[in-house]
């Protein structure tokens, strides 16, 4: 279960997200939405360690995470994706996901040059899952592609596929149905919840597409400018008339 | 391509450069020969660099430093006490490396590895930076190291430089070490751990959010590159037999960068290519120095032209073609059988089966 | 030590500290626009030195003309510099322009080792720069008291530029946000070749000065100040004028103070510097009056 608890994020004299308090369950998916610049990357990477958050803290399982460094807190099962893709660029689309394997291989300098058998035999293993992961988004026949040389909608495909690479129990999805057409969003929702349903992970999802938002979150959190506006269901969200005005602007 | 042919192809080609190897240092003359194994050296000292900034993406200026230190530890620990009686008329040597003499292989390794030890040291607290203060700070360290050397004088001899190191970079030795260095390179980047690597380049931020522990990777390749840097020295400074605190400028990492961007920055193919090329030709266009007979002119040496000449195709390469010859590609078999270089069996269907049967 | 002793050492080092605050505003403006470390910055203020040095003895002119004919012309070829290798490369990697910058760096040094001659020349020093002047028991030379006055000088109107003309609201402009200067209208080119001449501009100066106390030139003289001037720079805080000024300062300051103090380190002079910037870099990397700047993800 993830907890942020009173979580500030402030640049100077620019408060960028202001008194966070989120939950999310196992198994829960839940969304994070707002007009853009309300915080809502920032937010993730207070999450993910990328910004140590200048109050308050976030708490996954029982563990501050505001303590650790990126890499720690994906090793605990945090993964995530990122707004603008991030891709490595100059490797193909089954290496992109390989790499994310390294974590739960344990890799290490000497053993890893020198071949030997037991690392060898690890990465064959990694192999087969990676391939079996790419297969699942029918992105196996890319696998020697350049991963920069894919479609945009496959290359968000793609950046998910990876981050699952790392075997998480919390997923983190940063809009990841931007660019994508009706059809690719229905798949897309079907896909978010296949993965939940299949590895029992939780999922956060930031998303500006409400087809998606409404289609697989219980729950929601409304941020604006930083501040947290409104949270419930989906039903509860429609119907708020702070989120509607936040939305639309006011008269 | 078939393996089975890969391999057989892979093996002739080394059966050949072992050959080549072989007619050089018997019927090379002196100077070709040494030109011949500086291209080695060179080999060793470019791959060391393109480990730091072409696979993991770490701008270091500061090669020239460590190579000071492989050099410097190298010949200390090689020379006879009866030599280093000689070279330290100024001052004498400290007592604990008066009477040290250790053999070659020994001696080069614990060189690499007191290299490898000052960029654990510096590359702790430098590796934070971000890349052009990287650049700037480890430049800096190269400096601080080159004035440490000037100046301590019952160590180094200071800025007498030492003279008279054994003639240890013999031909089979220094390509051994450029072979090695070839090897270790492809095994890593072929390896788990290389892929941490190039993650590291392409993206720190996503890598770190793949669970890579990117300050880790950048420490690791930091020392393992210093450390064939400090070998490369040891084998620079057994070549031409004297090494002192200037042949340690800025140049020399200047030279390296050279011929890692013009082979391309991330390809171990690009980086012997470019060894080979750039020595050469630098020794092909030392005349350029010299007094030229240019039709009716003649100039009395223009030292400096060399210099001028590979500056200038440097900053043509970094503008007009910034990957340099091969980018990040790498050399295989399979793209010489492409370039119709090799026999082919058979006609282009029979081919094209073979692809789509595997 | 005696007190005239030390009086004269302060003012060499407020000369040094000036001639390096003059350099060290080239680099720290050309970063703020581009973040660029140009390389080449101390080879400029070497031409500078060297067209004043021919146009006096070549061509025979009075020095004044001399030295503002040779200023204007470094100025003119600073704006190129930027044009040939650094403008193709604005897009590309960091890594690619640093390549770039470093290249043009060795090509100047070697020209002019081609072009000039590799061997010292001799400045030509006017009169009045080199008289012996008495100040009670303190005797100095007049050229050390007349650089720290043409450096605040010059650096008053740079200011006055910077901070009271449209140009100079616009440098400033492209040096927060590049991007949103050019959506505002604003020539980014020539704000950035604006800024590469006037880096130049007084880098030459600094080599005129510099030659006028130091009168020894060769083709790499500009290596070492200009590298150390890149650390005032950085030590004042990279991207401010007012900190290029203050690390340029601080750096004479030192430079000249530990050798008049404990004179056995003359031998480490130039390595002060480096572990001045390692320092700083580790401790704040922002500098003295530097601000921290966050990478948005």
């Amino acid at each position: 279960m993830l907890v942020a608890n009173h979580a500030t994020m402030r640049f100077g004299g620019l408060t960028a997200v202001s008194d966070l308090n989120i939950t999310v369950g196992d198994r829960e998916i839940v969304g994070l939405i707002g007009p853009n610049g309300a915080g809502k990357t920032t937010a993730f990477n207070m999450i993910t360690g990328v910004y140590k958050p200048t109050e308050g803290n976030v708490v996954y399982n029982g563990t501050d995470l505001t303590k650790l460094l990126p890499h720690k807190i994906t090793a605990l099962g945090l993964a995530r994706t990122f707004q603008n893709i991030r891709l490595f660029r100059e490797m193909n689309v089954l290496e992109n996901v390989l790499v994310a394997g390294n974590l739960r291989m344990g890799v290490h300098f000497l053993p890893s040059v020198l071949h030997l058998p037991g690392p060898l035999a690890r990465e064959r293993e990694l192999r087969d899952r990676a391939m079996h992961l790419l297969e699942q988004v029918g992105l196996a026949e890319h696998a020697t592609d350049s991963a920069v040389s894919l479609p945009y909608g496959k290359q968000r495909r793609l950046e998910i596929v990876r981050a699952l690479a790392t075997r998480p129990s919390f997923l983190l999805l940063d809009e990841p149905a931007a660019g994508m057409n009706p059809q690719e969003s229905r798949e897309l929702m079907d896909f978010i919840m296949k993965i939940r349903d299949e590895f029992g992970i939780s999922i956060l999802l930031i998303e500006h597409h409400m087809q998606v938002v409404m289609g697989v979150c219980s729950r929601m959190y409304v941020l604006e400018y930083g501040i947290t506006i409104a949270d419930g269901t989906p039903d509860e969200i429609r119907k708020n008339q702070r989120v509607i005005e936040a939305y639309l602007g006011v008269d | 391509m078939r393996d089975q042919k890969k391999l057989i192809l892979t093996v002739s080609g080394c059966v050949l450069a072992i050959a080549l190897i072989f007619c050089m240092d018997t019927f090379a003359g002196n100077f070709t020969l040494r030109v011949f194994n500086l291209c080695a050296i060179y080999i060793v000292l470019a791959l060391s660099m393109n480990l730091l900034n072409g696979f993991t993406g770490l701008f270091s200026l500061g090669h020239a430093g460590f190579m000071a230190i492989g050099a410097y530890v190298c010949a200390l620990l090689t020379m006879s006490p009866a030599q280093k009686t000689l070279n330290f008329f100024l001052a004498p040597i400290v007592p604990w490396l008066a009477n040290v003499q250790l053999p070659f292989l020994l001696a080069i390794v614990i060189a690499g590895a007191v290299a490898a030890i000052f960029a654990w040291i510096i590359g702790t607290p430098v590796l934070r930076l971000r890349d052009d203060y990287l650049a700037i700070a480890t430049l800096g360290f190269a400096e601080i190291i080159r004035v440490l050397i000037t100046n301590a004088q019952t160590v180094t001899n200071g800025a007498l430089g030492l003279k008279g190191l054994p003639k240890y970079s013999t031909t089979w030795v220094v390509w051994s070490f450029a072979a090695l260095s070839v090897v270790f390179m492809v095994a890593l980047m072929r390896s788990a751990y290389g892929r941490s690597l190039k993650a590291v380049r392409d993206d720190e931020i996503a890598a770190q959010s793949m669970g890579i522990d990117v300050a880790h990777v950048k420490i690791v390749s930091f020392v393992a590159s210093s450390f064939i840097a400090g070998i490369g020295g040891a084998l620079l400074g057994h070549l031409m037999t004297t090494i002192d605190p200037k042949m340690f400028v800025f140049g020399l990492t200047y030279n390296i960068l050279l011929i890692v961007v013009l082979g391309g920055n991330g390809s171990i193919t690009g980086s012997v290519i470019a060894s080979i090329g750039v020595t050469v030709l630098m020794e092909l266009l030392r005349f350029l120095d010299g007094p030229l007979n240019f039709i009716a002119f003649r100039t009395d040496g223009l030292p400096g032209l060399r210099m001028v000449v590979f500056s200038l195709l440097l900053m043509i390469v970094v503008i007009y073609r910034q990957k340099g010859l091969m980018g990040t590609r790498e050399f295989s078999w399979d793209m010489l059988a492409e370039s119709g270089l090799l026999p082919k069996r058979g006609n282009k269907s029979s081919s094209n089966a073979a692809k789509g049967g595997k | 030590m005696t007190f005239p002793l030390f009086l004269q050492h302060l003012t060499n080092a407020l000369s040094l500290g000036s001639l390096y605050a003059l350099i060290a505003i080239g680099y720290t403006m050309v970063y703020g626009i581009l973040r660029l470390i140009n390389f080449a910055h101390g080879d400029v203020f070497m031409l500078g030195a060297y067209f004043a040095f021919y146009l006096v003895t070549l061509l025979l002119l009075p020095w004044w003309v001399a030295f503002l004919v040779a200023i204007a012309f470094t100025a003119m070829l600073g704006i190129g510099l930027e044009r040939v290798a650094y403008k193709p490369l604005r897009d590309s990697p960091k890594i690619s322009i640093m390549i770039s910058a470093i290249g043009a760096s060795f090509l100047i040094e070697n020209l002019a080792t081609v072009v000039f001659g590799g061997r010292p020349k001799g400045f030509v020093v006017p009169d009045m720069f080199a008289r012996v002047l008495h100040f009670g028991s303190v005797s100095v030379v007049s050229i050390s008291v007349m650089i720290p006055i043409f450096t605040f000088a010059l650096l008053a109107l740079l200011l006055w530029i910077v901070n009271k003309t449209k140009t100079g609201m616009a440098m400033r402009a492209v040096s927060t946000d590049l991007d949103a200067a050019r959506l505002q209208a604003i020539d980014v080119n020539r704000v950035v070749s604006f800024t590469f001449g006037l880096g130049s501009l007084l880098a030459a100066f600094g080599g005129i000065l510099w030659s006028l106390k130091y009168p020894q030139l060769n083709p790499t003289m500009g290596i070492m100040p200009g590298l150390k001037c890149f650390i005032a720079a950085v030590l004042g805080g990279i991207g401010n004028i007012m900190g290029a000024v203050l690390g340029g300062f601080l750096l004479g300051l030192l430079e000249i103070l530990i050798i008049a103090f404990l004179p056995d380190l003359t031998g480490y002079r130039d390595a002060f510097a480096f572990v001045a910037l390692i320092l700083v870099l580790l401790i704040k990397p922002s500098g003295l009056l530097g601000k921290n700047q966050v990478e948005k993800v």
